[in-house]
């Protein structure tokens, strides 16, 4: 974990309301693993104060490059939007646990909600570069808030998209994909982000077949690193904090 | 030549007046921040038994701060000492302990076992919370419960004692004159003010406690104020707490009258900030031709032209 200066390589805008930023960062680059985040320092004075926590959306640790999908929220991200090739930002990281994917498992499935995707999919796409089944099941508003497809795909991810626009995003319809590839033998365990609909689902298939599943939890963050207790999130095992026992947890330790 | 930048709390000698605020400290930033470099160590707040917390949500950010409701989670004081407390005697820096709880017995208690230990060189009474026996209003609402807390605790240790104060109180100088006559070796404020935030689009509390502490540098001013008010009521040496960010921050409550200063917010945001407000302390002083902290300490000027009530 360092609070580190990472230099802004490129900022470009995607669809919809993401953004994609690459920075260099050869520290955390090196060290960063799927699922971790940072915190970036979006303002040098005092509005927005504290630092915006984003996860890594991709890696590149030979080159020292980190990149971060973001979605146009409010002043913080607004403030990012406006970064320039050469810009320096602060950052904070890695932080948090990360995806794991168990030595027998073959197959994996993540499932990405909105700028959920931003977190799990850097795990399908080591998943399927590793040689694994890799599917990513991709849901957003419309066509357009589906990012990740084109280097997902390109890793040998097996990609569906889904959106609320063309109405096959609902719990039923990625249930029965689920259900079919898990039937097949394709995959043993689940990650999710960024819908606790797609949790609940993540639940009750993992009881279902048995499955090792995770999800990944967002909460509002301070320190990011433990400290403040400000981010928690309720456990099986009590309260537990996002930033320093998550952003990952067992599926069955947590109440969705 | 080098500033002397030392000052004396009770009888802590701390080398510098930069000591963490108690909820924004931790031995998960000895990665971040060399504790060594310390005035002094003040972990989060510890109550004798073990504090689950407040239900989330517990910190939204507001203009220039934040609201938090944490509610002292932690594992309580006999946790503490097992499995923490070795952790801080890595660090040469003095360690103070901040305490907090909801009857007499309860801080009596904790005092008693924080005494036994060589460790602990002072121990911060975190008065804001709630005194259950009469009812709830927090001890540091109250002159004659601070008297009566300080009194009961400083019978049982001879460990500097800091009486935390709050400011949610009409004149916090009585709070403060209150803990000086129960022997208190210093006041430390302030503590969080009690505020809350509204979703509008639910129009429910943000906080699931539904009230929090405002910490940040949109209380500096409040802080301050309450500082130089309660420096010129007593003769025990006054920490300064709230919305410092930077030196100048730091400096400004020294001449206000503060000895000693704690960080608290600024750590989320930059977590090796203290580092830069010592260097930073020590810069000025230099500049400013200021020998020691001592001479920095209550050094406000006021013109005679400046006696407006604004
Ligand atoms: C572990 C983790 C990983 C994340 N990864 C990503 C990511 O890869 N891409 C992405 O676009 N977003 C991600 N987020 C969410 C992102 O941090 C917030 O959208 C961002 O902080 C909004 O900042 P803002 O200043 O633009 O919005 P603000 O104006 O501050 O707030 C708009 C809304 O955003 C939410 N928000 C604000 N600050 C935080 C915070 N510190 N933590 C959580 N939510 C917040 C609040 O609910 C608020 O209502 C992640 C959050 C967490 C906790
Ligand atoms: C998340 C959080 C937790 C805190 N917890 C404690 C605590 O346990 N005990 C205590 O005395 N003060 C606690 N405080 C108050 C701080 O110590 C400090 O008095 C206050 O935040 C003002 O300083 P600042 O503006 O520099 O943060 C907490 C503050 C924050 C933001
Ligand atoms: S953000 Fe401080 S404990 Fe998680």
């Amino acid at each position: 974990m360092k609070d580190s200066i990472g230099i802004v390589i490129s900022n470009e805008y995607l669809s919809d309301r993401y953004y994609k930023i690459r920075l260099k960062c050869d520290e955390i680059a090196a060290t960063i693993k799927e699922g971790q985040f940072v915190l970036f320092r979006c303002s040098d004075g005092n509005d927005p104060l504290l630092r915006r926590p984003f996860s890594v959306y991709r890696y590149f640790p030979e080159k020292g490059e980190l990149e971060f999908a973001y979605l146009l929220k409010g002043r913080g991200t607004e403030l990012m939007t406006r970064l320039k090739e050469g810009d320096q930002v602060k950052i904070l990281g890695p932080l948090g646990n990360y995806f794991q994917i168990d030595q027998d498992t073959k197959g994996i499935a993540v499932l990405g909600r909105g700028v959920g995707i931003a977190s799990v999919a850097v795990l399908a796409e080591s998943a399927a570069l590793e040689g694994l089944y890799s599917l990513a099941v991709l849901s957003g508003r419309n066509k357009e808030s589906i990012i990740g497809r084109d280097f997902l795909e390109e890793a040998g991810c097996e990609v569906i998209g889904i959106n609320d626009q063309d109405q096959n995003s609902g719990v039923e319809n990625i249930r029965s994909i689920l259900v079919s590839k898990i039937k097949e033998g394709l995959i043993q365990q689940l990650y999710s982000c960024g819908s606790n609909r797609m949790g609940r689902l993540v639940k009750e298939l993992s009881e279902e077949y048995n499955l090792d599943s995770y999800i990944s939890f967002e909460e509002y963050m301070a320190c990011g690193i433990g400290v403040c207790k400000g981010c928690t999130c309720k456990t099986n095992d009590g309260y537990k904090t996002v930033c320093h026992d998550g952003p990952i947890f067992s599926i069955k330790e947590v109440e969705l | 030549m080098k500033p002397d930048t030392h000052v004396k709390i009770g009888n802590i000698v701390m080398k510098n007046p930069v000591m963490p605020a108690s909820g924004t400290f931790g031995i998960e930033l000895k990665e971040l921040l060399d504790f060594n470099k310390l005035g002094a160590m003040l972990p989060k707040s510890i109550t004798y038994k073990p504090k689950e917390g407040n239900p989330p949500r517990r910190i939204i950010e507001t203009a220039c701060g934040m609201l938090n409701a944490v509610g002292i989670q932690n594992k309580g004081i006999h946790y503490f000492l097992e499995h923490e407390l070795e952790e801080y005697e890595n660090f040469s820096s003095p360690l103070i302990i901040s305490i907090s709880g909801y009857s007499t017995e309860e801080f009596i208690e904790m005092v008693k076992l924080l005494h036994k230990r060589e460790s602990v060189s002072g121990i911060e009474l975190n008065i804001s919370c709630p005194n259950l026996a009469v009812g709830g209003e927090s001890f540091g609402m109250d002159p004659v419960a601070t008297y009566d807390i300080v009194r009961a605790v400083r019978r049982h240790t001879d460990k500097a004692i800091i009486a935390k104060l709050t400011p949610n109180v009409g004149d916090i100088t009585l709070i403060a004159k209150a803990a000086q006559e129960g022997g208190a070796d210093a006041v430390s404020l302030i503590n969080t003010v009690t505020a809350m935030a509204i979703d509008i689009k639910t129009r429910k509390p943000v906080l699931g406690n539904v009230t929090g502490g405002l910490s940040g540098p949109a209380i500096k001013p409040l802080a301050v104020r309450m500082v130089w008010e309660v420096a010129n009521t007593i003769t025990i040496p006054v920490i300064g707490v709230g919305g410092i960010m930077n030196a100048n921050d730091a400096i400004e409550f020294i001449i206000a009258g503060a000895s000693a200063v704690q960080v608290g917010t600024a750590t989320y945001v930059t977590p090796a900030i203290m580092e830069e407000i010592i260097t930073g302390v020590e810069e000025y002083m230099i500049t400013y031709n200021v020998n020691s902290i001592e001479e920095l300490r209550g050094s406000i000027i006021f013109d005679s032209s400046d006696n407006s009530c604004s």
